[in-house]
């Protein structure tokens, strides 16, 4: 099925991500999911409605990377008898 | 703009990546059990972003192959040579991180539920009953331990194939302790059961003992009084 995408949208796009065709976005690495650089829980949850992919990721069933970050912790430090 | 479905006359087809993508195939279809088996073993059912980031990235990299390929425009960087097969490889890259990823959160959730059942047992108990259990023990503790360590080594290059694969090893290891942990259950009760009536008959013993001392030791006690108080009125 043919996509279309209209030229103003093109050009928008183009403006702010600071290229003049959009093949070159092919270069750019997306943002980084770290404990740094993490994952907005509330703001995932405000999308959830309207999302149609996971199940698991609209219904908050996920570790971002601060909370995989404190489970490491919290598992190493469990002692086994 | 209209993206024609079939790539341009003239323009490269993906065959001459045809063996580099089978690997990218082979990998992947491995890393996706490991990743399906970590999100069933997590006890909460949760998934890990991080894995699903470097699968992002893996296919940011495998779009970068097939637009520079079959796009209608190429990318800027598609005048190098070896743009292809650098972004396959890596590809290939992300994909072992995944694989990594969900490996760790498997250790992470096997321990959790190890943990779980064996808290239940004192020490002896579990040596008694659970054959290897202080070398799985030492091992869980040993690959936890090696998390982030396994994180750093994901980045050694000819040697990712191995490590991966010595890591699957341990985590069958661990897998199925625990499924042999589970299976120690009645066992892991009745043994826990026994001690408990020999303490309790141990204790019940040295109760009978130490009344055993007492009355002994009163009557002998009274004796000496009796003794004493004899020769002491003789004397007088």
């Amino acid at each position: 099925m043919p996509i279309h995408i209209a030229e103003a949208t093109r050009k928008a796009l183009c403006n702010e991500l600071g290229v003049s065709r959009l093949v070159e976005v092919m270069e750019y690495d997306f943002q980084d999911i770290s404990p740094d650089a993490d994952v907005d829980r509330n703001k995932a949850a405000l999308y959830a409605d309207r999302n149609q992919g996971s199940v698991r990721l609209n219904s908050g069933r996920y570790y971002t990377a601060k909370e995989y970050a404190a489970r490491v912790r919290k598992v190493k430090s469990l002692e086994l008898p | 703009m209209d993206v024609p479905v079939e790539p341009p006359e003239g323009k490269h087809s993906l065959d001459q990546d045809i063996p580099a993508l089978r690997g990218v195939a082979d990998l992947y279809v491995q890393a996706k059990a490991l990743i399906l088996y970590s999100e069933e073993v997590d006890p909460e059912s949760r998934s890990n972003l991080q894995v699903i980031k470097e699968l992002r990235d893996a296919f940011d990299h495998l779009m970068r192959v097939i637009v520079a390929r079959v796009g209608s425009e190429v990318p800027p960087g598609a005048a190098d040579p070896e743009y292809c097969s650098k972004n396959t490889q890596k590809a290939i890259g992300h994909i072992y991180r995944a694989a990594f990823d969900a490996l760790d959160g498997t250790v992470l959730s096997l321990r959790v539920k190890i943990t779980e059942v064996v808290d239940n047992y004192s020490l002896d108990v579990l040596n008694a009953v659970v054959p290897n259990y202080w070398d799985i023990k030492c091992r869980l503790n040993d690959l936890s331990g090696r998390i982030t360590e396994h994180r750093a080594r994901k980045d050694v290059g000819s040697e990712i194939g191995i490590t991966l694969d010595q890591y699957v090893a341990d985590v069958e290891i661990i897998k199925s302790f625990y499924k042999e942990l589970l299976s120690y259950g009645p066992a892991l009760d009745e043994y826990t059961a026994k001690l408990a009536l020999q303490e309790r008959h141990s204790r019940r013993k040295d109760r009978r003992e130490q009344l055993f001392i007492a009355t002994a030791s009163a009557v002998v006690s009274g004796l000496l009084v009796a003794l004493a108080s004899f020769f002491w009125l003789g004397g007088q």
